[in-house]
């Protein structure tokens, strides 16, 4: 084990993955000799060469149609995108072809396509470049969508995606790069897609959280307890597949669950999710599910307004007393 | 405001007489003093001031006959004016048991104070109960009846905690309500129960009913949308939690003084038109149902029905409610709204002409405009004595009736 | 070739047939009249090249050497389907023929190419990938995007891929000048440092001189290049395109002069390279495959209701302690 950052176990992944397996390539923009704009990609040029590490023109649809090309030959491309916002321009080649090819083809092909990236809330980065996408690709059957929290689960999931045959939508938290964390360091330790954890246990309510927001559940659940109330803390980890079992394991001991994300609440994961505990465990239920969310509101620039329209610790500790009726 | 009261001497008895007024309207009298006599079948004996103030609203003259329970007169301010005056209800007494002196005669009827209602009961009893998933799961375990428990969540919810630590006495019988698993169910046995009194009454009252009454029956369906919204808006401003039949049964009491007949009585000689409006709420109660009467109900507000409703019904329940209380109805309403249903016909309340059966308001789909759009839609069918109601009188009572639920304002002013 | 061009011909004619007779379902897009494009290019095809297309896509799988059976049972719905009744007409796939599929949504499939183009170098391949589509696919994003990665891709060598502009006119039933803003449309590729060239795409022999002129560069050099047929449908844009608004009836009896089975037939008679009662023989014969392989899809089940939740994602998507497939090549194409 070493304790590296996010960023750096995201890189070890890449590396690691691309010194086993001569298929594996790198594809985006600016990441070989500008090193990438988080310099995820540092040095991986000079290791494998502009072959293995392609810098692309600023065109995310032909970034990720021909790594479809490429994938279905065999290969084993990641794209990195910038950040998830400039995805929506591939959103054809995501959703229409990635995620569709092997169903219409009758199973004809595999799909090893990792597409990658940083999402979510970043410092004044204003409307284009603090969106969060996990529901909105969790809607597409054909995909896998992981959310990793922590640096062993960034790089173990990673590895997981350029090993796997299906099209990965792996979204980074551009404010986890930094934080450092115990990863293995055996390049074959990798964790598998679906399979959520209890990383607090606690008996008094269930918060159901994943990537940045994660922390903050973590957070919260520390200074509910010094007011006597014992939150379980599930993390998802990948939001498609979603097991959801953990969580209904443990709303059956809680009977109470506050679900936590960073996006705006219509659609979202967070509601997927309270209504699939209301359809499985309903008679376990002592109280409405809560959900924490972002405000329904395009992202603003003015730093006070951006922190309001973010979830806070405070958020989740509110709900989880709404929850508890103890508000 | 002190009232004094019929009082209840024993099991059996249902009404006693006014023998003499020791005071007259108007003069002060003292806690303790003799204020008038009373007669039973079995004792006379002087009711006695419970506190002091001018005597008021003298409501039955000496040698009228006053169910129990009925008002007597008010002790207190001098111009406040009773409006509570019984109907004269044709009820034959029969002999009371052994007499018991009359321990309280003032107060014990004072249901109007809003916050000793509240606090006794803090949620509807009358309208759909709120209780999470998980307290209904365990109440079904238990075999409580969630129906007598009083809910500590929001909005009167009742929640696990509530249930878990609900009295024994809340209990009903497990068998009948342990939906856990079959194999849980324990084995039952045949039992053979003496009819109650009230039961027999029950089953003679409504076999009378269905017997000789030649029913008919009207259903509407009403759009309640406002009505929901007015209810939450009144609970928000008000802190009553009223429930929607209180609203229903405001809705129904302003109706039935637009159709007198209606509101009215079939006799083998003549069809008497009620001159005031008494509506009675039917409750279901462990031993059976009830109806106590909100008298004078086209009077009263809906906060007023509301807190009265309450009162009584837990009254019933506790199988303390006094006969004026349950007698005298000139209509009745039967909601079964918290049991889910949808829509059913109830039997006349003799010697009613007409009972409304109130369903429960629920979200439909409904075609406005060429658009489908959901709103909360509630099912009521009025069933009729057709020796007093024609169907048109009916019809056109219900179309007020409609008015008043569907455009809820009314309700208000 | 001729052989070829007939059986593409009577098969579409009874595509035709059995969706008017509500046997095939959804959208259904003919070939008829741009035979000797399709027919042409692939005659240069080897064993290895990956071959992508629009919807427009029957004649191109069949050219490769798919059952014609299977596709027809494709655009039947059932479960022994070129896609096991999951793709339809617009999604007919055949890997082991070299096919990678057929594509519905306008343009998106020339970024598949591109990079299936740059893989085959990758893997340090001579095989190259084929991409057909349509004067209407050129005024959409993705295409500028593939094509400036080609390319750029084609100056190191990285992008063998040969595109293919089936120029029949139309897109849809907005004429090429009512689209495009410059009309010579091969010129665009100038743009994208590739090199292009027009050809009578109803003279199946010029087609098909070009195709391995052009397919000679692009596997010496894995550089793209770019071949602008012009063509003409003889059918609507799909079955339910009957109207024909757009377009005179005048217009497509004049193009039907110049239909490119006829024009072969002349030639070859006119070289005495063909009899008449050789023709004859082999429109029989592609009656007979067209009218086997609509019994063929009548008789065939349809697919088992659990295919319904199979091929969404891998089997195996979860069980990542189970992937070992190192280096593995996936050597593509089948027999043709």
């Amino acid at each position: 084990m070493s304790e590296i950052t996010y960023r750096d176990a995201i890189h070890r992944a890449i590396s690691e993955e691309m010194e086993r397996d001569p298929n594996v390539l790198i594809m985006g923009e600016d990441i070989g000799v500008y090193e990438g704009t988080f310099r995820i990609t540092a040095g991986l040029l000079k290791k494998y060469g502009p072959k293995r590490v392609i810098d692309t023109p600023i065109a995310e649809a032909g970034m990720v149609g021909t790594a479809i090309g490429m994938a279905m030959l065999g290969l084993r491309p990641i794209v990195e995108m910038m950040t998830f916002n400039f995805a929506l321009v591939a959103a054809d080649q995501i959703l229409n072809h990635a995620a569709k090819i092997r169903y219409f083809s009758g199973g004809q092909v595999d799909m090893p396509l990792v597409i990658r990236g940083p999402q979510g809330a970043g410092v004044q980065l204003s409307a284009q470049h603090s969106q969060s996408f996990e529901s909105f690709y969790g809607h597409f059957p054909g995909l896998i969508v992981a959310t990793p929290a922590t640096p062993a689960d960034a790089k173990g999931m990673l590895k997981s995606a350029i090993r796997g045959k299906d099209p990965v939508i792996f979204l980074e938290n551009a404010a986890l790069y930094g934080m450092k964390g115990e990863v293995p360091d055996d390049p074959d330790a990798i964790e598998p897609f679906g399979v959520s954890r209890v990383v607090r246990e606690g008996a008094h309510v269930t918060i159901v959280s994943y990537s940045r927001m994660l922390h903050l559940s973590l957070a919260a659940a520390a200074k509910l307890a010094g007011e006597g109330i014992e939150a379980e803390v599930i993390d998802l980890r990948t939001i498609r597949p979603l097991d959801l079992d953990p969580v209904y394991q443990s709303v059956k001991k809680t009977h109470r669950a506050v679900v936590v994300q960073e996006q705006w609440k219509p659609f979202g994961a967070a509601g997927e999710i309270a209504a699939s505990i209301t359809e499985t465990v309903f008679d376990e239920l002592d109280a409405p599910v809560e959900r924490v969310t972002g405000e329904d509101v395009p992202m603003p620039y003015a730093r006070n307004l951006e922190l309001l329209a973010v979830p806070h610790e405070e958020h989740v500790i509110r709900a989880v007393k709404r929850a508890l009726y103890r508000d | 405001m002190g009232e004094i009261i019929m009082p209840k001497m024993g099991d059996a008895m249902t009404e006693g007489r006014v023998v003499r007024w020791h005071k007259k309207s108007g003069d002060k009298v003292t806690k303790g003093e003799a204020v008038l006599e009373i007669e039973t079948d079995k004792v006379n004996l002087d009711l006695e001031a419970e506190e002091d103030g001018l005597l008021d609203n003298i409501a039955f003259e000496a040698g009228a006959m006053a169910p129990v329970g009925a008002v007597l007169a008010t002790v207190g301010l001098p111009h406040v004016k009773q409006a509570d005056k019984p109907a004269a209800a044709a009820v034959t007494a029969p002999a009371a048991a052994a007499p018991v002196p009359a321990k309280k005669a003032s107060g014990e009827f004072n249901v109007h104070d809003k916050k000793t209602a509240e606090q006794e009961i803090p949620s509807a009893i009358v309208g759909r109960r709120r209780s999470s998933p998980l307290a209904r799961k365990i109440a079904a375990q238990k075999g409580v009846d969630l129906a007598l428990i009083a809910g500590s969540g929001p909005g009167g919810r009742i929640v696990a905690s509530d249930v878990e630590s609900a009295r024994a006495g809340s209990r009903v019988t497990p068998s009948s309500s342990s939906l856990t698993s079959v194999a849980a169910l324990p084995v039952l046995e045949t039992k053979v129960v003496p009819l109650s009194a009230m039961r027999r009454t029950i089953a003679k009252r409504l076999a009378e009913s269905i017997g000789p009454i030649p029913h008919f029956f009207l259903t509407v369906d009403l759009d309640v949308t406002k009505l929901v919204q007015l209810r939450e808006q009144v609970i928000e401003i008000t802190g009553v939690k009223a429930s929607l039949n209180d609203f229903v049964v405001r809705a129904s009491a302003l109706a039935l003084r637009s159709h007198p007949l209606v509101n009215a009585s079939f006799g083998e000689e003549a069809i008497t038109l009620h001159g005031e409006v008494h509506v009675g709420v039917a409750v279901a109660t462990p031993e059976g149902l009830l109806t106590p009467v909100i008298r004078n109900a086209d009077r009263k507000s809906v906060v007023e029905i509301a807190t009265e409703v309450r009162a009584l019904a837990e009254k019933a329940r506790a199988r303390k409610l006094m006969p004026d209380e349950y007698q005298g109805s000139s209509f009745t309403i039967s909601n079964l709204g918290m049991y889910g249903i949808e829509e059913f016909t109830a039997i006349i309340n003799p010697p009613n002409a007409a009972i409304l059966a109130i369903g429960a308001a629920m979200q439909k789909p409904v075609v406005e405009a060429g658009q489908v759009v959901v709103r909360d839609r509630m099912k009521v069918t009025m069933s009729c004595d057709h020796r007093v109601v024609d169907g048109a009188v009916g019809a056109d009572f219900l179309r007020t009736f409609r008015q008043y639920v569907e455009q809820p304002l009314r309700l208000m002013i | 070739m001729l052989r070829q061009m007939i059986t593409i011909r009577r098969f579409e004619e009874a595509t035709e047939r059995e969706f008017r007779r509500g046997k095939i379902g959804g959208y259904l897009h003919v070939y008829t009249g741009q035979e000797a494009v399709a027919t042409g290019i692939l005659a240069a095809y080897r064993k290895g090249d990956v071959v992508y297309a629009g919807y427009r896509d029957h004649a191109q799988t069949i050219l490769l050497g798919s059952d014609p059976n299977a596709v027809m049972a494709e655009l039947f719905g059932k479960g022994n389907g070129i896609s096991r009744g999951k793709g339809g007409s617009m999604h007919l796939f055949d890997a082991a023929h070299g096919f990678y599929g057929g594509y519905g949504i306008v343009g998106g499939h020339l970024t598949l190419a591109a990079g299936s183009a740059y893989a085959l170098r990758y893997r340090e391949s001579e095989s190259m990938a084929v991409c057909f589509f349509g004067d209407g696919a050129m005024n959409i994003g993705s295409f500028h995007e593939a094509l400036n990665m080609a390319g750029l891709w084609g100056r190191s060598g990285m992008c063998p891929a040969l595109f293919v502009i089936e120029n029949n006119g139309y897109a849809m039933g907005t004429a090429v000048d009512r689209h495009s803003a410059l009309t010579d449309l091969g010129a665009r590729f100038d743009a994208y440092a590739i090199p292009n060239e027009k050809v009578d795409g109803q003279d199946v022999f010029a087609v098909h001189a070009l195709a391995e002129r052009a397919v000679a560069t692009i596997r010496e050099t894995g550089r793209p290049f770019c071949i602008e047929a012009q063509t003409y449908r003889f059918s609507g844009h799909g079955a339910a395109d009957i109207l024909q608004p757009y377009r005179s009836k005048k217009e497509v009896e004049e193009a039907k002069q110049r239909d490119p089975i006829r024009l072969m037939i002349t030639r070859l008679t006119n070289d005495k390279l063909i009899t008449p009662d050789e023709v004859a023989a082999m429109e029989a014969e592609a009656q007979q495959i067209a009218q086997k392989a609509v019994e063929f899809a009548e008789q065939s089940p349809q697919p088992d209701p659990a295919e319904l939740f199979t091929d969404i994602v891998s089997d195996d998507w979860s069980n990542a302690d189970t992937r070992d497939d190192i280096g593995e090549t996936d050597e593509e194409g089948g027999d043709v």
